[in-house]
């Protein structure tokens, strides 16, 4: 964990370094000048001994650095500029990005909701829909009590309304649900798809 | 003459083989702690000036040696009261020497050996 500090005294690290090298260069033209050259010339002497020094001192940067994510970061910081000079663009981009991104979390959302994720009730695998031999799923309240009066398969029976109040004594607009325990199911139950509902607690 | 001015993964046929500058570095930090510009005069002056050391070279070695705590360096006044930054050797720094020049003496040998075969070689 010794690089979570060298974080925090890079700054340090990189004054140091830039101090040394000057006061490198800056002793080996005092040398120069014993040795008889002028200011000038020694000058210019000592950063020719020296080398490029832009190039070594980024260099020796680089060791205290992770150079992939450094890359990383200033491509990061200039994309960023780029978008900050052109505020049209980046206004559109980002209009398109949400709504586009929106859109889809919303369908997903619903998707989920409606047909990837099961009820939030104990043994949803055992709610089943009740129809009739043609495959319609409606019934009339009256229907309703007679298939609870006569039931003999399921523990229990509930009724439900699609995203509806209109359902109503006499009217074919409620569904009716089955609850099993057991896994297997009869022959006569058509259909188990889980629709939404609000349930009464079944045993 | 081999002269040390390139970073590792360049070489071209002056150059040490990678890590003969860090190895030179801690020999002589080994003799006696010592700032940038003292070490590069003292490499020149121990190998007879067969060596020339590109100043600035020295930089990026004593960073990677400070960063591997192979190396520990202070501020403080020379002998001619000029501010410098001293290095100094850690023991961990003498055992990657030992290893270093262990490693290059086996080296040495064999290249020997393969030049030439016919002349014992001492140890």
């Amino acid at each position: 964990m010794d690089w979570i500090p060298q974080i925090f005294r890079r700054r340090k690290f990189y004054d140091d370094l830039s101090e040394e090298i000057r006061l490198h260069i800056e002793e080996r033209t005092e040398q120069l000048m014993r040795d008889g050259m002028s200011a000038e010339e020694a000058t210019r002497a000592a950063q020719r001994a020296f080398g490029n020094r832009t190039l070594l001192e980024e260099r020796s940067r680089e060791v205290w650095q992770w150079p992939t994510l450094e890359s990383i970061w200033a491509d990061m910081r200039f994309a960023l500029r780029q978008l900050r000079k052109s505020p049209g663009f980046t206004i559109t981009a980002v209009l398109t990005l949400t709504l586009a991104i929106g859109a889809n979390a919303v369908v997903f959302g619903i998707l989920n909701a409606l047909i990837l994720r099961p009820l939030s009730v104990p043994q949803a695998e055992s709610l089943l829909v009740v129809q009739h031999g043609s495959g319609v799923a409606s019934h009339s309240y009256p229907d309703y009590l007679d298939l609870r009066r006569r039931n003999r398969s399921f523990d229990d029976m509930a009724v439900f309304c699609y995203l509806s109040v209109r359902a109503g004594y006499g009217q074919r607009s409620i569904q009716c649900l089955g609850i099993r325990n057991q896994r297997k199911l009869p022959r006569r139950i058509a259909h188990s798809t889980v629709p939404w509902a609000i349930l009464p607690r079944f045993r | 003459m081999p002269v040390v001015n390139r970073a590792m993964t360049e070489t071209n046929s002056r150059d040490l083989f990678p890590g003969a500058l860090e190895m030179m570095i801690l020999e002589s930090l080994r003799r006696e702690p010592a700032h940038g510009y003292a070490l590069v005069q003292h490499i020149q002056q121990r190998s007879n000036n067969l060596l020339q050391v590109e100043e600035g070279s020295l930089y990026p070695a004593l960073q990677r040696l400070l960063k591997a705590k192979l190396v520990k360096a202070v501020w403080e006044l020379s002998s001619t009261n000029r501010r410098v930054r001293t290095y100094q050797i850690t023991a961990a720094g003498l055992r990657r020497l030992e290893q270093q020049i262990s490693s290059f003496e086996r080296m040495f040998e064999g290249i020997s050996l393969v030049l030439n075969p016919g002349r014992a070689t001492t140890s």
